[in-house]
């Protein structure tokens, strides 16, 4: 018995249309619940642009293709799906990787969410110093002198 | 969303280069939710969360706050400054706790190591990973008397030669505990007993080279499904375990009798060695018995992993035709070198395996048995090794003719007939 897939229609805040079947959606727990309670067949998510929220759906309509999948060989499968998401990232600048950060936390996607907050780890851990960090990621150092001596100092071991 | 900002198109590298850098001036970053920025602090060691202090104001607190902690200290940082940091930590709550720290000179002391754990069981650690390797073989009461550890894995004493001793003193209660690994420690069958008894929720168990356990009786523990044994010339000799679904064997074990394995549906032998059961080549007999019977008592498995010392000693149990059991596995996957001693072996477990549907075949570069020594062994036992096996195996190379690749192959196959 195979039941007709459902098809559920999401708008960006900018206006952009995505027609995903509904295990997509599945995918965030925000949706679902939204889903659930009001099922119209258009759901406006003005917190995220289209540009970001056709990434989220690339990410939700490839990991539920292989949850589906999956079955008793999943091993491979999970291999595959860890390359897919080596790919999907790499491809991505910092500013992306933060949208959709606030997105997937946003639409409650906890493995997206997962996915880029490593991405971000990755990045800070990659960096020589506390100095690379801050010019990798855009912060400006509000600390006198004095105070990031203070700080320095404080866990001198984990500075060398 | 409010946050965006110019971005560069093409793609980025995995170290930090100057195009994983956003153009605008604004620090999106820092205006990020607490939660948000411990999420990605706990990717990361304590050592390089810590160094996010030193970014700004906004950043000062949150590597104290995140529920995680994650430190990999060798030499020459000192067991105080682990101690220093510990004592500025605030998260009420942590996650994980994951220590991987080696210190020699005897910087080490007990006070330490009870105070990193006083620490985690007061923060309600849920995954505790611990190898320290020290001066210190002892862990306190407390450790063993903790309801939130769902996860732990523990090495500790003088690292892998230098077995401490895992024997509770105290009555263990770990209520919560799903998945334990212990490695590297003298493991009496009553400290087992004792673990085992408060640990009503185990799912899995690893031991990885623990010493002096000799009867290994998991029929109390019917919610541990796992195990995993790796060993190295000791390790159990009998294992009662009728609720283990999935059982792997590694490395080197003595002599090793599966009592009670009656619910095992997920094999695995990857046995590297099998020592030998003389100092006197001439007598050794690699274990035939052991192996067979180990083959015996796999009545429910449908997946089947072998080594290619296991296959060698099923050669020779073959050319001396021993009574072999019959397999009911689906699924075998074997790994070994494509030469002369492994074919009578394989041939008959293929052939006893009516049931299989998939094989999978991993070839390595492996020495294990020399044909020399296997001839030897067949002429001990009145047989002539070229007329049993040389001439009809001959296509193969013998084992000393150095074989190597490192490629696998995996094939689909119905038994072949051979």
């Amino acid at each position: 018995m195979e039941n007709e897939k459902k098809m559920i229609t999401l708008k960006s805040s900018d206006d952009v249309t995505f027609e995903v079947e509904e295990a997509v959606v599945l995918e965030s727990q925000f949706l679902s619940h939204l889903v659930q309670d009001c099922p119209a067949p258009e759901h406006k998510i003005k917190e995220v642009t289209g540009k970001i929220l056709s990434k989220v759906v690339e990410y939700c309509e490839k990991h539920v293709v292989v949850v589906v999948d999956g079955g008793d060989s999943s091993s491979s499968s999970g291999d595959d799906l860890k390359k897919w998401d080596d790919k999907f990232i790499k491809e991505m600048d910092l500013s992306t990787v933060y949208d959709l950060i606030a997105a997937a936390n946003y639409l409650n996607i906890q493995a997206l969410l997962d996915l880029m907050c490593q991405r971000v780890a990755d990045v800070i851990t990659a960096c020589k110093d506390h100095k690379e960090i801050r010019e990798t990621l855009g912060i400006v150092s509000d600390y006198t002198a004095e105070e990031e001596a203070e700080v320095l100092k404080e866990n001198e071991w984990a500075f060398d | 969303m409010a946050m965006r900002v110019e971005r560069e198109s093409d793609g980025i590298s995995a170290t930090p280069s100057h195009r994983f850098r956003s153009n605008d001036a604004s620090d999106i970053i820092s205006s990020l939710p607490d939660e948000i920025l411990h999420h990605i602090l706990s990717y990361i060691r304590t050592k390089y969360a810590i160094r996010t202090s030193a970014l700004s104001k906004r950043w000062k607190h949150v590597w104290r706050e995140t529920p995680s902690l994650s430190f990999h200290c060798h030499l020459p940082d000192h067991p105080n400054s682990i101690s220093k940091t510990l004592a500025t930590f605030t998260a009420p709550k942590m996650v994980s706790f994951d220590m991987d720290v080696t210190f020699n000179n005897f910087s080490l002391t007990s006070s330490h190591v009870d105070s990193w754990i006083e620490l985690a069981v007061s923060r309600h650690a849920e995954k505790m990973s611990l190898i320290i390797i020290g001066s210190v073989n002892v862990l306190p009461d407390l450790f063993f008397t903790n309801s939130s550890v769902n996860q732990l894995s523990l090495t500790l004493g003088r690292g892998t030669y230098n077995n401490c001793d895992m024997i509770p003193k105290c009555t263990v209660l770990w209520t919560s505990l799903r998945n334990l690994s212990l490695k590297c420690f003298s493991l009496p069958d009553e400290s087992l007993a004792n673990i085992l008894s408060g640990c009503p929720m185990l799912e899995s168990l690893v031991l990885i080279y623990c010493h002096q356990l000799r009867h290994l009786d998991l029929s109390k523990s019917p919610k541990l499904t796992r195990l995993e044994i790796t060993g190295q010339f000791y390790g159990p000799s009998k294992i009662v375990a009728p609720h283990i679904r999935f059982l792997k064997l590694i490395g080197s074990l003595e002599q090793c009798t599966l009592l009670d394995v009656s619910s095992l549906t997920h094999a695995t032998f990857s046995l590297t060695h099998i020592r030998r059961t003389t100092t006197r080549d001439d007598d050794d007999d690699f274990h035939q018995d052991m192996v067979l019977k180990l083959l015996e008592k796999l009545q429910n498995v449908d997946k089947l992993t072998i080594a290619p010392i296991f296959l060698q000693v099923l050669s020779v149990a073959e050319l001396r035709g021993l009574p072999f059991p019959q397999l009911h596995a689906k699924s075998l996957t074997v790994t070994m070198m494509v030469v002369r001693s492994v074919m009578p072996g394989l041939a008959r477990l293929l052939q006893n395996s009516p049931g299989l549907q998939m094989i999978t075949v991993n070839t390595v570069y492996y020495k294990g048995i020399r044909d020399a020594e296997l001839d030897r062994h067949l002429r001990t036992q009145g047989l002539n090794p070229d007329r049993c096996w040389r001439f009809k195996y001959g296509d193969f190379p013998a084992t000393e003719q150095i074989y190597s690749s490192s490629s696998s192959f995996g094939v689909l196959a119905k038994p072949a007939k051979s």
